[in-house]
């Protein structure tokens, strides 16, 4: 049966963003509210999941 | 859909521990709209124009590739783009590590991140995770380190693309059920794997009965380790199909390893 996802191209993504052992970039940006959020700020001293994803509209 | 899971999941149980943010290159509106109608609390951050995703160098650059495999044509939708990448982050702020999948639709489950964020019990323990289309898998030892020829389990829980299934044995012949292999030295003494039985399920158009498992269920391998070992890594390899009603993924291919240390008297 045929795989499309054999198909795709070979992406290193240890080489793609930030690098694991490496503090996580400071990042403001406005929320959903329209506020500016400051990513660590907003962490605290939790751990956190930051997620890159595509349209929330399609 | 991930970032209604990572609410209903992680946020709604941890958010006391665990901060999710989510990052687009959506404008606020669409972002409102979005966490509104689906009940979003946690922040989703708007990089309008991408800048931070470049800047961050999370841009995907192959997606003209990417678009031709799934037989789609490249729009303007797709510009600015990022890979989907979810960074796990320690409470320093440090990436402890980072999951990229090859589709934005199919990612893990949030409840392997808990798993991996050392929340409920897991806090010393070393959890690896993997994923492939419609599964995400997670596993972890009962303790880092094992006493010779005492019983270890070996944790296996498997998360389910939300509307798709596995299909575990017996299965009719054509079609990949879910199957474990465990590669370890000799001197590793391994009790079977019990897989899911499933519920039974019928393929319109296809003889025979199938049977599939779906949402998250756990497998635990009991072993033990004879004198004298040191360190043993065990290389655990799944196999699977995800499906729904209607279509199937590719057949996927998981591959984790698990290292342990002796307890030397």
């Amino acid at each position: 049966m045929n795989d499309p996802a054999e198909r795709l191209p070979d992406v290193d993504f240890e080489g793609v963003g930030p690098r694991v052992g490496d503090r996580f970039p400071d990042v403001v940006l406005p929320d959903q509210s329209g506020r500016p959020v400051d990513l660590h700020r907003h962490r605290g001293d939790r751990t956190a999941l930051v997620v890159f994803h595509r349209s929330a509209d399609w | 859909m991930q970032l209604v899971e990572l609410q209903r999941t992680v946020h709604a149980t941890r958010e006391d521990e665990v901060a999710v943010v989510a990052i687009s290159y959506d404008p606020v509106e669409v972002l409102a709209e979005f966490a509104a109608r689906q009940g979003i609390t946690y922040p989703l951050l708007a990089d309008a124009g991408s800048q931070v995703i470049t800047a961050l160098g999370m841009h995907n650059t192959t997606i003209a590739e990417e678009v031709a495999v799934w037989g789609r044509t490249l729009g303007e939708r797709h510009r600015g783009l990022p890979y989907p990448g979810t960074f796990v982050l320690g409470a320093d702020g440090t990436i402890v590590e980072k999951v990229f999948e090859r589709s934005h639709r199919i990612r893990p489950a949030g409840g392997v991140f808990l798993e991996r964020l050392g929340v409920e019990d897991v806090r010393e323990r070393t959890v690896v995770t993997g994923a492939a289309p419609g599964l995400a898998v997670a596993a972890w030892v009962d303790a880092p380190r094992y006493f010779p020829n005492q019983i270890v389990g070996l944790h296996l829980r498997f998360a389910v693309e939300q509307g798709f299934h596995v299909y575990v044995p017996p299965t009719p012949p054509g079609f990949t059920d879910l199957s474990l292999e465990i590669a370890h030295p000799e001197g590793v003494v391994l009790r079977g794997a019990r897989l899911p039985a499933g519920r039974p399920f019928r393929l319109e158009g296809v003889d025979g009965e199938f049977h599939v498992a779906e949402g998250e269920f756990d497998v635990t391998v009991p072993f033990h380790v004879r004198e004298d070992l040191g360190s043993v890594r065990l290389d655990v390899a799944v196999r699977h199909q995800a499906c729904t009603e209607r279509i199937c993924l590719p057949p996927g291919r998981v591959e984790l390893s698990i290292e342990m240390e002796e307890i030397r008297a």
